[in-house]
């Protein structure tokens, strides 16, 4: 789906990271999501992930989501240096993790090493439970330097916990060609999130916000996998064709995005790439 | 996993919601007494804290500790956040973990 010929029937048909049909009309998004293979890494407080719901050894969602990976900052306030492993336990103010990072190798001891008891860490894991106790295993583990950072990673769990619950998709009339990915937020790119947020956005060409509505399908059409996988980007002709909206107004839409910064052109005037990726 | 004793992310007006609780709180230092440390709370609101930290301070502090009257939190953790700190930012975070989504904090 990578080739040079925009096909729709491709693009649409649940390949990459874009949904398939069924899914982008299934409410239920949790139930649909179980069956992909989604790799999320979600910022979470502890007590987000203390009260994540189980429904077996290690499937915690929350949100609707599944867990994956996490990424927590906080401090550790408990810490005992064993033969193969560390056992440590963090604590971010909103609740306590026991974590364990594993040092085989020379480098996992170093970065280990560098950590130390009541330092404000950032750190990545797998959530694991075992016999009813849940543990993070940790992968990658820092201590914070710049403690805008603990500001900044609780401003983005509410960020993440708004995205993941805020109500998405309803009925979007297959003509108007708008895919809009309904993946959780992941370290896939998730493309001009603002212009995804917003009731206003469901209906991009309806009611008297028609320009935005442009705006938003010809960002939505740039956003596309395979239009941010080209280096060269699309030609404003190509855009008008494939999403029928007569050129002028594309190019409308494109100079307005191009102003805010969401798109750019590349080799000329007349091919633009969307500035998310790149 | 233990959720017993969640530290609160307070600024001045906050901390009086939370006396006899533990708190979390980032001051800019003013001057340090025997026994106590003086700062301006994210909120520009004066707060004592008591107790003596066992480092020479930075411009920013961060304390966990009880709330023990609606401006003094008597310290257990001092950690220095450094001379440059958005209190801003915090201030902004303190109102929103203790308001809209006070539910993901507390």
């Amino acid at each position: 789906m990578y080739g040079g010929e925009f096909d729709g029937n491709a693009a649409f048909a649940g390949g990459g990271f874009m949904p398939s049909q069924a899914t982008t009309q299934a409410p239920d998004f949790s139930s649909a999501f179980k069956n992909r293979d989604v790799r999320t890494l979600l910022p979470l407080t502890l007590k987000q992930l203390n009260s994540a719901s189980t429904n077996g050894e290690s499937n915690f969602s929350i949100d609707g989501v599944d867990i994956n990976t996490v990424s927590i900052v906080g401090r550790i306030c408990r810490m005992e240096n064993r033969i193969t492993q560390v056992d440590f336990v963090v604590d971010d103010g909103t609740g306590c993790a026991d974590c364990v990072r594993w040092c085989h190798e020379r480098q996992e001891t170093e970065e280990m090493e560098a950590v130390k008891l009541g330092m404000y860490v950032r750190l990545y894991g797998h959530l694991k439970s075992f016999q009813g106790k849940r543990s993070v295993n940790v992968f990658s583990i820092r201590p914070v330097t710049d403690f805008n950072e603990i500001v900044h990673h609780f401003t983005e769990c509410m960020y993440v916990h708004m995205y993941n619950t805020m109500p998405r998709g309803g009925s979007i009339p297959q003509a108007t060609a708008t895919p809009r990915p309904q993946m959780p937020y992941s370290t896939n790119p998730t493309p001009a999130k603002p212009y995804q947020t917003g009731p206003s956005n469901q209906f991009p060409n309806q009611f008297n916000d028609q320009m935005h509505g442009v705006r938003q399908t010809v960002l939505n059409y740039l956003n596309q996998p395979m239009h941010l996988a080209s280096e060269a980007g699309v030609h404003c002709d190509v855009i008008a064709r494939d999403l029928r909206i007569p050129p002028l107004q594309v190019k409308d839409a494109l100079e307005q995005l191009s102003n805010d910064g969401c798109v750019y052109s590349t080799m000329d005037e007349t091919c633009f790439k969307s500035t998310a990726n790149a | 996993m233990e959720t017993s004793s969640p530290a609160a992310f307070v600024n001045g007006a906050l901390l009086r919601r939370y006396i006899g609780q533990k708190v979390r709180a980032v001051v800019q230092v003013i001057r340090s007494d025997i026994g106590s440390v003086i700062g301006k709370s994210t909120d520009e609101q004066q707060i004592v804290i008591k107790g003596s930290p066992n480092q020479p301070l930075t411009i920013y502090l961060e304390v966990i500790g009880i709330a023990e009257t609606e401006n003094t939190i008597r310290a257990e953790v001092w950690t220095n956040f450094g001379d440059s700190f958005d209190a801003q930012n915090y201030n902004e975070l303190c109102k929103l973990a203790n308001g809209e989504f006070r539910h993901l904090f507390i």
